[in-house]
């Protein structure tokens, strides 16, 4: 996306849209704006508001007909929101107040307004706010025009009086009443407003520049209201022909409503009834107010901890974004404040099917990420763990392909994350799959490449997924097997040519249903990109009524499927989110979850919620397996090495680099530190390799404790160990940043010859 | 890791408190730390990595 295309993206978020309401009032009310103040017993600030949409309080709560009543969202659930009642009793509670006059700048132009009807003295009374100064010329001796001819019930003349007193807080306003105007050449000005009523003089300035006409002059018996309204559009055009000279005509007003919430969650809660409908109490006119629900679209907020922990309104993370990935090119001064979120992006997808926009904020995130990793302002370092993982996965350690004795009709991929959990998984589905589809099954150990999409790096995820397609198209093109959400995503959205199919889909076809009686209530958790697999959901939820389970749905889930917090590699670049949406996850529900993500089953069984994987229930029984804690991150490693060597019954690994062969002790407490800040014993084993072959190591001689670093990725990894018996090294401690030391010799070792 | 009394092992020289230079980000800056005064070899504690060094890195990826 360019920055025109966040601007345009932005401008199409309904956030701070006018509500319903609003739309449908002829002047426009903020009846969000006012509500918010009064339901603080903010009356004066409400009245602000409202007085600045409609220039006469008074009058204006007085005569018009309510349209906002029936637009309100509430008529929907009980009754709607007293919003004129609302209105007035803001006028009454600030009845003794002297209203505050702000006045900005005197400007150096002079406005005459011939008229003193509803139209000319809103126009007048808007230009004189702006700093204009206005000279009213009204032939009766009484301003207002038609406004004394309402029904005295409808509008008392004390009302009209209060509000025509509000002129003359206006320093800029003259008004002069009985004057007849016979020609316009007696009086200078630089703009002319005619606005004599209906069938008045237009003193034949019509076509002449810089003269105007409004009110009943021109649409004859239009509503007062309308009039007012007309007032306030044309004090912006007579301002806009002072600035730059424009002659423009009245804008057409829409009251198309463009967001209104949906009404299920709102909670009835019946009106107020005050004591004298006449004269609502400070106390009665509050508690109506919080009736409102201030209709306003946060809804990719209300579904997203992201965006709910960045308290933002959803256009400014846009154009914050946009701010972030164009900081350099347009010297924004700190716009990359913006990163951390663009980063923080699980990628989940819930915030595209509720906005009502049609905003895909997914899209932004995962672009955002892209762009700026390829202009370099992306802290790439953040993911380098998982983008190394990946080429584990995908390199000779880890990576296999066990083709089949025929034609391969089916590519079993199980992703690289479900024999790094347990082995287990996928020798017993790769086990299934050998017995449903003999000789025609292939298995292909490897990653999908979503680290690197997550990751922002184009190149490494393009390489991953030729990859994934140059195997497929080797094998003749089979259909592809996916027990993993993610892979399906991946593979939905960059290997559209292949044709797949999800395990979970074949499994339900071919397990036949057990009926063992068995009454075990459980909830699935489905993992976030499942909401683009609706198939693959089903087939779950088949399975495991197929073996007797009682599905308890989970509050969020299906389309609503939350992510577990392992999506777009949020953890380094935002710990806290993580911890905050993994605890979330844990209380979903009471009962034991079960899963078909390896991701979420681990991320949930680390928050210590019980949860299964579905090959767990289908292979393994169930039991206690919920409970399995997750291997550390180079156990998963381990695994995986192990599982390519069982496979493969031979051992097809890379031949083993050096400092694999160290032999390294360390305690139970480190391994979990190294497990939190993703620090492989490999690495360690690697510093210390490294230090101890090229001698550029630290020595403490009273404790006799050594330290190393070195760089690995995009990382310096530092250890601290003491030298055992035996070759052993007992590390003490390991820790790691991002910033690189410059003009030493212990980093230069890990850089090509020929750039040290 | 402590306070150590640290000795560069490759030169068996006490290091000392000497300006290093840093770049991340596009960005450099420098600090004072244990060095050894032959080769080089720099010395980074657990507390100034994760304290002063993370919160430089926060600062020059949001810049």
């Amino acid at each position: 996306m360019n920055p025109l295309e966040f601007s345009e993206t932005a401008s199409k978020c309904l956030s701070g849209a006018p509500p319903p309401c609003s739309c449908h009032c002829p002047l426009d009310v903020d009846v969000r704006g006012m509500m918010e103040k009064a339901q603080k017993g903010l009356f004066s600030a409400a009245l602000r508001i409202y007085k600045n949409f409609v220039v006469f309080p008074g009058i204006v709560s007085h005569i018009c007909g309510e349209p906002c009543a029936n637009a309100c969202v509430r008529n929907d659930v009980d009754e709607p929101l007293s919003i004129k009642a609302l209105e007035r009793t803001c006028i009454e509670q600030n009845a003794r107040k002297r209203a505050e006059v702000f006045s900005v700048g005197e400007k150096d132009k002079d406005v005459l307004i011939v008229g003193g009807g509803m139209s000319a003295l809103s126009c007048a009374a808007k230009m004189a706010q702006r700093g204009y100064r206005v000279r009213l010329l009204e032939r009766q001796q009484k301003l207002g025009g038609r406004l004394w001819g309402c029904d005295e019930r409808t509008l008392p003349a004390e009302v009209i009086q209060n509000d025509l007193m509000l002129l003359e807080d206006l320093k800029l306003l003259t008004i002069e009443t009985g004057v007849t105007v016979d020609s316009l050449d007696a009086y200078e000005s630089d703009v002319v407003l005619i606005a004599t009523g209906e069938g008045g003089d237009t003193f034949g300035a019509k076509g002449k520049r810089g003269h105007f006409f409004i009110g009943s002059l021109v649409n004859a018996r239009q509503s007062i209201i309308q009039s007012i309204r007309d007032g306030i559009d044309v004090s912006y055009i007579l301002e806009n022909y002072l600035k730059v000279g424009w002659m423009e005509s009245l804008p057409e007003h829409s009251n198309e409503i463009k967001f209104a919430p949906t009404t299920e969650n709102i909670i009835a809660r019946p009106a107020v009834r005050p004591d004298n409908p006449a004269a609502w109490t400070a106390n009665e006119a509050k508690a109506e107010a919080t009736r409102c629900i201030l209709c306003d679209c946060h809804n990719c907020v209300d579904v997203c901890d992201m965006l709910k922990s960045y308290r933002k309104n959803p256009k400014k993370t846009i154009l914050d974004a946009r701010d972030s990935i164009y900081k350099n090119a347009f010297d924004l001064y700190g716009a990359g404040k913006g990163l951390r979120q663009i980063m923080s992006c699980s990628q989940c997808g819930r915030c595209v099917s509720v906005c009502p926009a049609g905003i895909d904020m997914r899209y932004i995130f995962s672009d955002s990420k892209h762009q700026m990793h390829q202009r370099g302002d992306l802290p790439d370092s953040l993911f380098d763990f998982w983008v190394r993982d990946m080429e584990f996965s995908n390199g000779d350690e880890a990576s296999l392909l066990l083709e089949a004795d025929g034609k391969a009709e089916y590519l079993y991929f199980p992703g690289c994350q479900m024999g790094a959990s347990d082995p287990e998984y996928v020798k017993a589905s790769w086990a299934w799959m050998n017995q449903e589809f003999p000789k025609s099954a292939t298995l292909s150990l490897g990653c999908c490449g979503a680290p690197a999409f997550w990751a922002g790096d184009a190149e490494k995820h393009l390489e991953a997924v030729a990859k994934i397609r140059d195997t497929w198209n080797g094998l003749g093109c089979p259909t592809a097997v996916l027990p993993c959400p993610n892979c399906s995503d991946m593979f939905r959205t960059h290997l559209p040519e292949i044709e797949t199919v999800s395990l979970w889909e074949l499994m339900a076809d071919r397990i036949p249903k057990k009926y063992s009686g068995r009454t075990t209530a459980i909830s699935v958790f489905d993992p976030c990109p499942s909401k683009y697999c609706p198939e693959m959901q089903r087939s779950v939820r088949q399975l495991l009524s197929g073996d007797g389970y009682d599905i308890r749905e989970l509050p969020e889930q299906r389309e609503a499927a939350r992510c577990c917090g392992y999506g777009g590699l949020i953890y380094t670049p935002n710990a806290e989110l993580y911890g905050a949406m993994t605890q979330a996850n844990a209380k979903l529900g009471e009962l034991d979850f079960v899963t078909y993500c390896t991701n979420c089953r681990d991320t949930l069984a680390r928050s210590n919620k019980p949860a299964f994987h579905m090959l767990d229930i289908l292979f393994f029984g169930g039991h206690d397996r919920a409970l399995r804690q997750p291997p550390d991150v180079t156990q998963r490693r381990r695994n995986r090495e192990r599982l390519k060597r069982e496979l493969s019954g031979t051992d097809k690994g890379a031949a083993a680099e050096p400092h694999k062969a160290i032999k390294l002790v360390i305690s139970g407490q480190l391994r979990e530190k190294m497990d939190r800040e993703l620090i492989l014993e490999y690495d360690i084993a690697k510093v210390i390799f490294e230090g101890e072959k090229s001698g550029y190591i630290g020595r403490d001689p009273d404790t006799d404790s050594y330290f190393a670093y070195f760089p690995i990725g995009g990382l310096t990894l530092w250890v601290s160990y003491r030298r055992g018996s035996e070759g052993q090294y007992i590390v003490e401690n390991a820790y790691a940043h991002r910033i690189h030391i410059i003009n030493e010799p212990v980093e230069k070792r890990g850089l090509p010859d020929d750039a040290k | 890791m402590m306070q150590n009394n640290w000795v560069c092992n490759k030169c068996n020289a006490q290091m000392e408190v000497r300006e290093t230079s840093f770049e991340y980000m596009r960005l450099s800056f420098s600090m004072p730390l244990p060095r050894c005064p032959i080769c080089g070899l720099v010395y980074i504690s657990e507390e100034i990595a994760k304290e002063k060094l993370a919160k430089v890195e926060i600062e020059l990826e949001e810049k």
